[in-house]
């Protein structure tokens, strides 16, 4: 059903009106079992193909209507940054209270004339999950606005994604993202009594929930020695990428951190499956 | 004919000679020795021929001015009058029988029931319901410059560069709907997930600047008006590099532009590498488009931090400048964006989008239309002003309009009142590159409702701009799914020679 929003006369019909049918007096049969629709639907052979698009499923079949592959789908605003948030360990779990005001572009919140005031908050209300930050249809934080949150102005059943270099900008210089970078940087450096084998294992793990083949290994573990022989010459920038005062501003944390900064920035990290 | 830059071709290889998928997700890491080499080939071999046409950093067109934008045509259909667009969408759709299209005989009747044959035949109103009034317009209208184009006093300075102005009176569009009538004007169909004007022309003239992107979309207006969606400035089946590019409404149209304290551009730089060769190699694994246009992102990003910052800074701008538009750049207006688009084309932008939000006045037309006019009526009249004195109205199109015109009849709302959607007859204007100045084309009824005379169908208009920016319109085509698409579809589009310089 391409038209979640609209079952109406301008909506579209479902693609597989048979199954949908069997799906839903499968609900019924099962006494409106939600938990049970979702494992039927998530253990399908549908739901577990690859998400591989072979240039044949892409001419006959462009936007996967009728359901051949798996689709890719880009995480939402809100989850891209609680993942990076998670995966650093910055994550602040607590449920519930009143919306947190995480850190915007100075001067942001002024230029769009709205009463009130953006005040940053600190302490644990910047780690929040971002589903907590505070909503302003007329100012929406730029960071969920650049990733295609809708402000709410009417309510959204599907979002429209886009894939546009101004995203680009927020996941590579948001002061979250690189403040996400750092701490999962010290956290390997504090966690990981190994070589740099060893810690880039454990971020890949992390970050992308897998170990590195072989060809990446060799391909990170250059970037990071060149990157080492680099900032061991420049202590200016060691002290500047040494956000994380645990990490005491070491050459090894900055390399790190540029390099976690790489693993936030994969089309694989922002994309499911 | 045109034809895809070939991502899908060099997709066709890998995929015929590989294998299974890489092993992404498993605990082991360890691949055998010819799917290894096979990444190899895939990543260094197919990743960087399918990029190399994807950043377009090879320029290969024939010498017919194509060569540097690295678009999908490789030589223009006919001689090009415009180089670039700019597309002032007033959303919600603004009033012609207020604005350019003065109807005595409607102001005579004002208050009678609208005569019945008018409505036979068509879609019922949006949203009156019942047999509505005739309602006049409360406007004076008068002959403005030599030409005598036709302008309401809601917008005083459009009327002094009427003489610039080719006004179509006898457009009309399929709906009375606002987003299928926004898919209309932009994709030539109501339907969604088609490309948009912008993004058809990012695809098949490409860039005249490598360092931003082609089709950039920028917002005012109330904020109560109807939403904007994603696809306005969608790029449907095309790659989604062609896309708009929203930029923010405020001081600073771009964010986050600057690398985090101890990221050097070196440094930036190897870490693009990486991510580079990361995303590739994914692409080789799975072979979703997105993710080169990801990587394509990826680039234009870095270099747009090396040229935003310059050309959004609207403080850099005359004092003399700022007053002809009206704008203040610590504040978000139509007028900034009007300036900031002259600013864009000036740096070689195909395609800049403005969608002023606000003009879907239901209900107090008077006040809503005097609100809207009054924000966009004086930077209108100074982007033309600006764009000539830069001497690049001559190469740049200019398009005015919304998805319908209002209707002639009253849409009565307590003491006040408001018009309906009216897709029947409604009025855009064209200026600059290749239009003729000072004409006006088209003729309705007497009372605002139907053409009389020299219809301008959506496609009419779609099938105009393409030929003034050298194309053929039946001829930029992508096949999809057995069907060779095109903005103007399949029904029949005429070039509209009478407005043609």
């Amino acid at each position: 059903m391409p038209t979640p929003d609209d079952f109406g006369a301008q909506g579209a019909m479902p693609t597989h009106p048979a199954l949908l049918d069997w799906l839903a007096t499968e609900f019924v049969t099962s006494g409106w079992n939600m938990k049970g629709m979702h494992r039927l639907i998530v253990t399908s052979a549908t739901y577990r193909q690859s998400a591989r698009i072979t240039p044949g499923l892409r001419q006959r079949d462009p936007r996967n209507v009728l359901l051949a592959r798996m689709t890719r789908v880009r995480l939402p605003a809100e989850q891209i940054r609680d993942q990076a948030l998670a995966v650093s360990g910055l994550l602040v779990r607590k449920v519930g209270g009143p919306p947190v005001f995480p850190r915007q572009p100075e001067g942001y919140w002024q230029q769009r004339a709205l009463p009130g005031e953006w005040k940053d908050s600190s302490g644990e209300g910047r780690y929040r999950r971002t589903m907590y930050t505070y909503w302003r249809r007329m100012a929406l934080h730029p960071s969920l606005e650049l990733l295609n949150a809708p402000a709410r102005e009417t309510c959204v059943a599907q979002r429209d994604i886009s894939n546009v270099p101004t995203q680009a900008l927020v996941l590579l210089n948001d002061p979250i993202f690189s403040k996400a970078a750092s701490v999962l940087a010290a956290r390997l450096i504090r966690e990981v009594d190994g070589n740099d084998e060893a810690k880039l294992a454990r971020a890949f793990r992390r970050v992308l929930g897998r170990l590195p083949q072989d060809a990446e290994r060799a391909r990170f573990l250059a970037y990071v020695a060149r990157q080492r022989e680099d900032l061991n010459t420049h202590p200016v920038a060691t002290a500047a990428l040494a956000e994380s005062p645990k990490a005491n501003g070491s050459v090894d944390h900055a390399v790190w951190a540029l390099t976690c900064s790489v693993l936030l920035n994969l089309d694989e990290t922002i994309t499911r499956p | 004919m045109t034809h895809l830059k070939s991502i899908a071709g060099c997709g066709g290889k890998v995929s015929r000679s590989a294998g299974s998928l890489p092993a992404y997700s498993g605990e082991s890491p360890e691949i055998s020795g010819a799917r290894r080499s096979f990444l190899q080939q895939s990543t260094m071999g197919f990743g960087s021929m399918a990029l190399a046409s994807l950043l377009q950093s090879d320029g290969n067109a024939s010498d017919t001015g194509l060569q540097q934008s690295h678009g999908a045509l490789d030589q223009f259909h006919v001689a090009p009058r415009a180089k670039r667009v700019i597309f002032l969408f007033m959303a919600g759709g603004p009033s012609h029988v207020d604005l350019f299209d003065p109807k005595p005989k409607l102001n005579e009747l004002d208050g009678k029931e609208i005569p019945p044959r008018l409505l036979k035949d068509h879609q019922q109103f949006a949203l009156i319901r019942g047999t509505p009034s005739l309602k006049g317009s409360p406007y004076r209208f008068a002959p403005r410059g030599d030409s005598g184009t036709v302008i309401s006093e809601l917008m005083p300075h459009l009327a002094t560069v009427a003489d610039e102005l080719a006004v179509i009176r006898s457009m009309k569009t399929d709906t009375n709907v606002h987003d299928p009538g926004v898919n209309m004007l932009n994709c030539g169909t109501q339907l969604f997930g088609r490309p948009t004007l912008g993004a058809w022309l990012s695809y098949g003239l490409g860039s005249d600047n490598q360092d931003l992107p082609a089709y950039i979309v920028l917002t005012s207006g109330a904020n109560d008006g109807q939403p904007l969606l994603q696809s306005f400035w969608g790029n449907g089946f095309l790659d989604s590099r062609h896309q708009g590019v929203p930029f923010l409404s405020g001081a600073q149209p771009v964010l986050h532009l600057a690398n985090p304290a101890g990221v050097t551009t070196a440094r930036r730089r190897e870490q693009l590498d990486l991510i580079r060769w990361m995303n590739e190699r994914q692409h080789g694994a799975l072979g979703d488009p997105e993710i080169l246009s990801r990587v394509a992102a990826y680039e234009m990003a870095f270099r747009m931090q090396a040229s935003v910052p310059e050309l959004t800074d609207l403080k850099s701008e005359s004092k003399e400048t700022l007053t002809l538009y009206g704008a203040d750049p610590a504040k978000p207006s139509f007028a900034n964006n009007c300036l900031l688009a002259r600013r864009l084309v000036e740096d070689g932008i195909r395609f800049v989008q403005l969608y002023d939000r606000g003009w879907d006045s239901h209900t107090n037309i008077e006040h809503e239309h005097k609100r809207q006019c009054g924000a966009a009526d004086r930077p209108i009249a100074a982007l033309l002003t600006d764009l000539k004195q830069h001497g690049l109205l001559e190469d740049t199109l200019v398009i005015w309009g919304g998805e319908f015109g209002r209707t002639p009849v009253a849409q009565v709302s307590g003491k006040t009142y408001g018009r309906d959607h009216h897709p029947h007859a409604f009025t855009m204007w064209l200026a600059g590159g290749g239009v003729k100045r000072g004409v006006t084309y088209g003729q309705t009824d007497e009372f605002g409702y139907h053409v009389t005379e020299n219809a301008v169908h959506v496609r009419d208009l779609h099938a105009t701009i393409l030929h003034l920016l050298g194309i053929d319109h039946r001829r930029l085509s992508v096949a999809v799914q057995g069907l060779d698409m095109r903005l103007t579809g399949v029904e029949d589009a005429r070039v509209v020679r009478e407005l043609l310089a």
